[in-house]
């Protein structure tokens, strides 16, 4: 019994681990919004490639404040 | 008393003949101590460049490097327009070592003016306001990485693209923490191929950039070390300059748009490999472009200046030069084409794979930073497979 209790938590606690306002889910689940960063290119050819390509090299994982980029992403224009 | 007046006038005129006759700045036109001249007009971050060929090319040639370094736009105005150039010159003597004599001497050529044999931009030429005429011949040369720089004291380690259009394009306006000061972000005035090139990966034209406008790459380079709140201070810097300035500066990790993390121009930020930059990992860079007059039967208008440029970018010459012609590239921080694997066609353009005719990574690969995985080869002991180049066996 207290096993099945702890399970019933944990399945629980899984489902509600995504916001309250999540719109996102489906009549299957709530949406996984959890988005994995796509793998290196190991045979790069195009321009996009050539710069994710996978390396051996040091970086930098950084996440700039930007308070004047535009709600879709976008950059404004130059006063 | 009058014999004593005019003694003690005489005294006094003698000895301003002497401290002239002593200190008197060489003429550059002696073809005695500066044989065979060659005038150069080149971008300031080409200096190193130009002493440690200029070196190379005194002794084994008697060929004398007399050159001036102002902005690509300037440098190919000069050209274009054969506008005849005058003033302090530098210029290699016999016997130069650049490693004991950072600042080389200086010579003068009178109003009356040089018209310059070489001159060097370190952008496309393009993103000059003037066009190329049909007498210039552009000569592809040597990789010119940029960064983004900081002073050693600061917390930052990389910048992204997007940051950079803020900060330069808007200035403390574009609210990117901590570069919140605009007399804290320097710049390079709008005819400089460091501005120009940057500016061009980051979407702000040289034209729009905000902050301070530092004429002289060295004057930035001091600035930046001192200035009084290393966090907010941010320029720009030619890497070859920054590379000898790491005691003092910290370059910072680039993320170009659609990147998904910042790199350095090196496999590590201690390094000196340049290996993002060879393989398209490292956004700012730019080609030098080495450029020359041609006659109306299109030949180079001065032979000697024609086999300057093919030395220095690595063409094969007749007859071969004695000294390996990569070397001095090498050793200031450029990229010779033959060591890259991605090209563009503008600037700050798209990259697209590359292998050169003539590889020489493995070279590179040796001289940047004292080993390589590549098998050494002579004649007596050729490549088992590929073919030997500088001394090494390349992949073809």
């Amino acid at each position: 019994m207290k096993t099945t209790r702890a399970l019933v938590a944990v399945l629980l606690l899984s489902f509600g681990s995504g916001c309250p306002d999540d719109t996102g889910g489906t009549d299957e689940g709530p949406a996984d919004l959890y988005v994995a960063e796509p793998p290196c290119v190991s045979q790069p050819e195009t321009h996009v490639e050539l710069l994710n390509a996978c390396t051996s090299a040091q970086s930098v994982d950084k996440k700039p404040v930007l308070p004047l980029l535009r709600p879709d992403g976008t950059l404004p224009p130059l006063p | 008393m009058k014999s004593r007046f005019r003694a003690t006038w005489l005294f006094v005129l003698g000895g301003l003949l002497f401290a002239q006759t002593v200190h008197a700045q060489p003429v550059c036109d002696d073809p005695v101590n500066l044989p065979n001249p060659i005038y150069l007009s080149v971008g300031d971050t080409q200096v190193n460049l130009m002493r440690e060929l200029g070196a190379k090319l005194r002794a084994a040639e008697q060929i004398t490097l007399i050159w001036r370094a102002t902005g690509s736009c300037t440098n190919l105005d000069t050209l274009y327009g054969d506008v005849k150039m005058s003033g302090n010159f530098s210029y290699i003597p016999a016997g130069y070592d650049p490693q004991a004599t950072p600042n080389p001497p200086v010579c003068s050529v009178p109003s009356s003016g040089v018209l310059a044999d070489i001159a060097n931009s370190i952008v496309f030429l393009e993103g000059c306001p003037t066009p190329k005429p049909n007498d210039v011949a552009d000569i592809f040369g040597p990789v010119q990485s940029f960064a983004f720089v900081v002073p050693r004291a600061s917390s930052q380690t990389a910048i992204t693209a997007e940051e950079a259009y803020f900060v330069f394009g808007f200035g403390m306006a574009g609210k990117v923490t901590p570069w919140l000061d605009n007399n804290l972000l320097l710049g390079r005035p709008v005819t400089k191929g460091t501005v120009i090139s940057i500016g061009a990966s980051i979407g702000v034209p040289a034209g729009k950039w905000q902050g301070q406008k530092i004429n002289l790459s060295q004057d930035l380079a001091s600035q930046l070390a001192a200035s009084p709140d290393p966090e907010k201070a941010l320029g720009i810097l030619g890497s070859e300059v920054y590379d000898s300035l790491r005691s003092t500066l910290k370059a910072l990790a680039f993320r170009a748009y659609k990147q998904r993390r910042a790199y350095f121009t090196d496999s590590t930020a201690i390094a000196f490999d340049k290996q993002n930059v060879r393989d398209g990992h490292y956004h700012l860079w730019s080609y030098t472009h080495w450029l020359q007059k041609l006659d109306s039967m299109g030949k180079p208008r001065k032979a000697a200046a024609r086999r300057v440029i093919d030395i220095l970018v690595g063409n094969p010459v007749t007859p071969p030069a004695t000294f390996e012609s990569l070397d001095a590239t090498v050793k200031v921080g450029l990229i010779p084409r033959c060591a890259m694997k991605v090209e563009r066609k503008t600037e700050g353009g798209d990259f697209s794979l590359f292998q050169s005719d003539t590889p020489c990574g493995c070279y590179f690969d040796f001289k940047a930073t004292g080993s390589t995985s590549c098998s050494a080869c002579s004649e007596a002991n050729p490549c088992k497979t590929g073919v030997c180049r500088h001394g090494y066996c390349e992949a073809r």
